[in-house]
């Protein structure tokens, strides 16, 4: 049975860590849309 | 020639430099540690993650991408003739991590072959892994067999080698890694390695193993100071980010070994009977969790074969895309010197192939080079700090860091990191791993012929160390200074 500290302390770390890719790669692709807007 | 080849786009070099990060220590050594220590260990690599290797990541993708040369030219270009020996130990500690890098690749091949036919079905694991490597000639045929694929992804260059073989083998190892997870987390008691895994013990903050664990994974684990981002960086593009980059190869590296932990940790759990039991089996040390218990576990439960296979697969391919990184370091160091690729590459492999040979046949040699060159990579990163410090950090982050062609400001949190805390970060690793190997070996700890001693690394770093300083005016010759410096 999962524990409720084992629940709150698991979001914590997968949301800093895949949350924190996935905010930096959604600003990566906003960039890379915008150079290429530029450069049309 | 060789410059002007490039990666085709961002997502292409991400994807090479996440491979290159992504590797064996993601599956074999990160979900042993965070077993071990619970949630306290998580939080401080997350924590030295930003104290160690994503500045280091940051230096080296500038250092690459300002030179355009692998680490030996890129410190002689940065820093100047003197330093030219610095660029050489980076150089020269990663291909020494090649040499038996090369036949931990051969080894996951072996296994995934002999779980896809079935070879790994009711038997004795323990004894298979000792028949295995003892000393017969199977370890070599794999290392050069794994060492002959590398080659030829590198023999191809950068867009049709290095960039298509990542565009395989990093999703490939993603859909291998959520199959692991999914298996894992749907067994029987695999809550029990949930709690386990996520344990968050305040007291276990207290605990200086817990932060220098994580200090060491974080510095071995993400590639920051190895000289391998450097060298993909030769290839980005003029107009290319590297604030951005570092950060996403940095968590992206995180990421898998999440993914990774999330796959083996709550399988142990729920595959053993007891807690010390499940301990024991996280205890076992890298080669023996992944060669011998975890097939064990695994023989335990429905669909063993393609599970055990899916997992050695995916073990190969983490390994073979640093591998890839690895043989590009190399190859570009002699890129360097004035040799086509094509002829530097062929040089390469039989080097290390032939050097690679005594990890094949003794396992005490190869933990002694893993030992002394693991190590090894704490000077490396600090040597990249310390070109950062000699030319002015803030004169750094302004150049380098804050400038156009970058995603993301970084702030006066950068230069502290630099000029203060990775220096303090590499002497208390050192001193650390030090008093432990006294501690392995109270009687033994000076003996250069030990396979864990103090004695050994100080023999080994510093008779290279030595070479490098009295040759160092030759090898600034051998340089070719026909790129200028952007």
């Amino acid at each position: 049975m999962l524990e409720l500290s084992t629940i709150v302390f698991m979001v914590i770390i997968l949301g800093a860590t895949w949350g924190t890719l996935g905010f930096l790669i959604s600003k990566a692709r906003r960039k890379e849309k915008k150079k290429v807007r530029i450069k049309k | 020639m060789e410059n002007k080849e490039y990666f085709s786009s961002r997502w292409a070099l991400l994807l090479s430099t996440l491979g290159m990060a992504i590797g064996a220590g993601n599956i074999w050594r990160f979900p042993r540690l965070a077993g071990k220590y619970g949630g306290a260990f998580l939080v401080a690599w997350i924590i030295f993650l930003i104290l160690w290797s994503i500045p280091l990541l940051m230096v080296e993708f500038s250092l690459g991408k300002s030179t355009r040369k692998g680490p030996i030219g890129a410190f002689s270009v940065f820093l100047g003739k003197r330093y030219t020996w610095m660029g050489a130990f980076v150089a020269i500690c990663t291909m020494a991590i090649m040499f038996y890098y090369s036949v931990v690749c051969g080894w996951a091949l072996k296994y995934f072959a002999s779980s896809l036919i079935g070879g790994l079905t009711d038997i004795d694991h323990e004894a298979y892994w000792n028949n295995f490597t003892g000393g017969g000639f199977q370890p070599l045929i794999f290392h050069l067999i794994a060492l002959s694929l590398a080659s030829v992804i590198i023999f191809k260059g950068i867009q049709k080698g290095i960039e298509r073989a990542n565009r395989i083998l990093l999703p490939s190892l993603l859909i291998l890694l959520l199959l692991g997870v999914i298996r894992s987390l749907t067994l029987p008691n695999a809550a029990a390695g949930l709690n386990y895994f996520f344990d968050i013990n305040v007291n276990s903050f207290s605990d200086y193993h817990v932060w220098l664990e994580a200090l060491s994974q974080s510095a071995w684990s993400t590639g920051a100071g190895w000289g391998l981002v450097l060298t993909y960086a030769v290839y980005m593009r003029k107009d290319e980010d590297v604030t951005l980059n570092s950060f996403i190869t940095g968590f992206g590296n995180n990421s898998a070994s999440l993914l990774a932990g999330l796959a083996i940790i709550p399988a142990i759990f729920s595959l053993t009977s007891t807690i010390p039991e499940a301990e024991k089996a996280l205890d076992a040390g890298n080669q023996g969790l992944t060669f011998i218990v975890i097939p064990q576990l695994f023989g335990k439960v429905p669909g063993t074969r393609f599970f055990t296979t899916v997992f050695f697969l995916g073990l190969f391919f983490a390994a073979m895309s640093s591998l890839i990184a690895m043989l590009e370091l190399s190859t570009r160091t002699f890129i360097d010197f004035g040799i086509q690729r094509k002829k530097a590459l062929p040089l390469v492999a039989v080097i290390t192939a032939v050097l690679g040979i005594p990890s094949t046949l003794s396992l005490e040699f190869f933990n002694n080079q893993d030992w002394v060159w693991g190590l090894g990579l704490i000077i490396s990163g600090s040597f990249f700090a310390f070109a950062v410090i000699k030319t002015g950090v803030a004169n750094f982050r302004e150049k380098h860091l804050n400038i156009s062609s970058n995603d993301l400001y970084i702030g006066t949190w950068f230069n502290w990191i630099t000029k203060y805390v990775i220096p303090v970060e590499s002497i208390v690793m050192m001193v650390w791993w030090f008093y432990q190997s006294i501690q392995w070996n109270p009687g033994s700890w000076w003996q250069p012929f030990h396979q864990y001693s103090m004695g050994t690394c100080l023999v080994q770093w510093g008779g290279l160390i030595l070479i490098l300083m009295l040759f160092n005016s030759q090898l600034y010759k051998w340089i070719k200074k026909d790129q200028a410096y952007a």
